[in-house]
């Protein structure tokens, strides 16, 4: 098969390896080197190894993760989407944890909650704030700013991403109000005793987002009508926080923005290790010991390892924005000349 | 031995395929291919595509080469006066190791 394909087909299949900001730069001249190297050695495996693994590299750059991006001018927005689609996926597990802390936080009436217990569970509420208000800001800015540049602009760059992510919130609400019935129908949250009222919300939300979480695997255990909401909730999230990634790539950053851009990113990725410290801190400080619930399953410590592990990408690629050296500090180096 | 790290920080990473492509394009501008052939022919050294346009986009960013507009697919690449001292101080550092290694080598071995 391979050998019936010309040199440039070749090259065109290799240069599909790289990010598109990548193809944009360099692909002409890519193509015009391998259709030159491939000439001269048809097959080289060494070859092709090395451009999957640079071009793997490149990718990986590209989302702000490691190393430098291309586009490193814009490197604040690279860390602002990549950062909004880690902490989505983050907060909707820290949401569910902050849920299962707070039904069981001085839940034993027989036993006195420590002061230690109380102080770690203020934290973890701090942070779970911190993470879903910021993420909820960030939504709305980008939707704004696409809808206004939208409408008078006249400009349909941001159209698709703008209606995917309109439609997913709407299926998230949608999920929202049929997971909370129950507590709606028990005549709502009662706002008037905090304390009750606090614990309602912690377990409207843990039924919210263990429905998120495991609700796909629940499918075909129980009626068609809810596995359509199971799946179409827990896609309805993910398509969500792509699709607002997308609005924020899409956008134009003035130097303000990149500075906004820098820095929620750093609050998110902070907030992320905030509460992932303040968790260790309350179960350390016998947070589960008080409470009618059990300590984890294996299967929440498993996913408590992988949010951690999201809390480290998201600080990398946060702290990361920026550092990498460019023209301007090339030329106020100075050099020498011909 | 602050001089020696100064001259090769400034290559970046990989600074041996860094002052490969400098020494190259010290000799006149070039495009990928061409470079990689006068690479190979004064050095002996195959640098693979992805190791290149990986050198070529870390060097472009620190200003130590820069690519010249073309009409063609074939984009040639120059090196800038930056460039050009970055690529001096590290072969200046680079002469040092290879004078303190000749000397101790030639003290205390023999090679037949």
């Amino acid at each position: 098969m391979n050998s019936l394909m010309t040199p440039g087909r070749r090259a065109k299949r290799l240069l599909k390896f790289y990010p598109q900001p990548w193809r944009d730069r360099y692909g002409a001249e890519f193509i015009d080197f391998m259709e030159q190297s491939i000439d001269d050695v048809p097959y080289n495996p060494k070859r092709t190894a090395n451009i999957i693994n640079k071009s793997l590299k490149s990718r990986i750059a590209e989302v702000g993760i490691m190393g430098p991006s291309l586009d490193s001018a814009n490197a604040s927005r690279t860390a602002l989407s990549t950062s909004t689609v880690l902490t989505t996926f983050f907060t909707v597990f820290a949401l569910f944890y902050w849920s299962c802390a707070m039904v069981s936080w001085n839940s034993n009436p027989r036993v006195a909650t420590s002061l230690s217990v109380s102080l770690w569970m203020g934290a973890i509420t701090v942070s779970t704030m911190i993470l879903a208000l910021t993420l909820l800001l960030i939504g709305v800015i980008f939707v704004i700013h696409a809808l206004r540049f939208t409408f008078s602009k006249r400009d349909r760059k941001f159209t698709w991403p703008l209606i995917i992510a309109l439609s997913s919130v709407v299926v998230v609400l949608n999920a929202i109000h049929q997971f909370t019935r129950l507590t709606i129908e028990r005549g709502g949250i009662q706002w008037t005793q905090l304390g009750i009222g606090l614990k309602q919300v912690a377990g409207a939300t843990q039924w919210v987002t263990q429905s998120l979480i495991w609700g796909p695997s629940w499918a075909a255990q129980s009626d068609f009508s809810q596995d359509v909401l199971h799946i179409s909730s827990t896609a309805a999230v993910i398509v969500l926080a792509l699709s607002v990634a997308k609005l924020i790539r899409l956008s134009e950053f003035s130097l303000a923005a990149n500075r906004f851009g820098r820095w929620t990113s750093r609050l998110l990725s902070l907030g992320m290790v905030l509460f992932i410290l303040s968790y260790a801190g309350w179960e350390q400080a016998g947070g589960f010991n008080n409470a009618w619930i059990g300590h984890f399953t294996q299967m929440q410590n498993s996913l408590f390892f992988l949010i951690a592990l999201i809390a480290l990408i998201g600080l990398l690629s946060s702290f990361r924005a920026n550092r990498h050296p460019n023209e301007i500090g090339a030329i106020l180096l100075g050099g020498a000349k011909k | 031995m602050g001089d020696i790290n100064f001259g090769a920080n400034r290559l970046g990473k990989n600074p041996g395929v860094s002052a490969l492509i400098l020494s190259s394009l010290a000799g006149g501008e070039k495009h990928g291919y061409a470079l990689v052939k006068d690479v190979a022919d004064f050095s002996g050294v195959e640098i693979p595509p992805g190791t290149l346009y990986e050198a070529l986009a870390r060097l472009e960013r620190s200003g130590l080469i820069e690519a010249i507009a073309s009409e063609d697919r074939r984009r040639p690449y120059r090196l800038t006066g930056f460039g050009a001292k970055a690529l001096s101080d590290h072969l200046a550092a680079q002469r040092q190791v290879v004078e303190v290694g000749q000397s101790r080598l030639s003290q205390g071995w023999s090679f037949a």
